[in-house]
């Protein structure tokens, strides 16, 4: 491999890991805040 | 979530993402080549800031866990383990663009020098925190031996600092940089701080959430069995 491989592997590797972590994190939020802001489902089938 | 809350988040956020660029195109296009080491020396403006968000990252983490023994309130242990999994990521980044620039540079991806030991050391002692933390059941439990842990694990960060300047080593110990050089440095460390802070943040939002669910699961099963036992009687 020559430097510049090196060079360049070493920023995709970084890069990657770095974005990917905080957009796998950004789309947990964002499906947490979806989720909690539905209404809880009355479930009619439950005896009192 | 509020309005102005999701105002402040965008614009971190967009900041973080615009600041990254910039530091990446000063990277590719502004910065010379470094003479002795030539194209592969420039995977150090990366390299660098991760490393001491690292080191920044196990600070949080530890403490959270001095928090924790201190007030034993659960909000300290969900910043804690929040801070360990970007401990995690950060330090395993340090490892994998050391070991690539290591490659090119000493022709060997790893050496069992004293920096690159104490930083492997770092990075299994912070995996270890979060493999064993599962196995603890009781959250009270859970949280006392993570922050006793976390304090613990703490002790390796002087030793990667310093194992450098004490022991001999094949690792650089010191750098002497151009203007143009240290700007660009810190041109990456800026954004890849906010990015540091911004993923312990998203991450402790979550864990926040995690543990409510956790809490409010445990406050509710009693009741629902001794509910279920007079129903039953009845």
């Amino acid at each position: 491999m020559s430097p510049f491989t090196h060079t360049l592997l070493a920023y995709l590797v970084a890069v990657g890991l770095l974005w990917g972590y905080a957009m796998k994190l950004w789309w947990s939020l964002l499906r947490l805040n979806t989720d909690s802001s539905k209404p809880i489902q009355r479930q009619e089938n439950i005896p009192s | 979530m509020k309005a102005v809350h999701k105002k402040i988040l965008i614009t971190y956020w967009l900041a973080t993402i615009v600041l990254f660029t910039v530091s990446m195109v000063l990277v590719i296009a502004w910065t010379p080549v470094e003479q002795t080491m030539g194209v592969v020396q420039k995977v150090f403006y990366l390299h660098l800031p991760v490393a001491i968000n690292t080191f920044i990252a196990c600070l949080v983490t530890f403490i959270a866990s001095v928090g924790y023994l201190w007030t034993r309130r659960q909000a300290w242990d969900d910043l804690a383990v929040s801070s360990a999994k970007v401990t995690v990521l950060l330090c395993g980044i340090v490892l994998l663009t050391g070991m690539i620039w290591g490659h090119s540079a000493w022709g060997v991806w790893w050496t069992w020098s004293p920096r690159l030991t104490f930083s492997l050391v770092l990075w299994l002692l912070y995996v270890a925190y979060l493999v064993i933390r599962p196995s603890i059941e009781s959250r009270q439990r859970r949280a006392l031996v993570s922050a006793v842990y976390g304090v613990v694990a703490f002790l390796d960060v002087p030793l990667v600092y310093l194992s450098v300047k004490l022991m001999p080593d094949i690792h650089p110990s010191s750098i002497v940089l151009g203007t143009e050089m240290k700007w660009t440095l810190l041109a990456c460390m800026i954004p890849v701080t906010l990015l540091s802070a911004g993923l312990i943040v998203m991450r402790f939002h979550l864990q926040r959430a995690e543990s409510l669910v956790s809490e409010s699961i445990n406050e509710f099963e009693p009741q629902a069995v001794v509910r279920g036992s007079m129903g039953g009687l009845a």
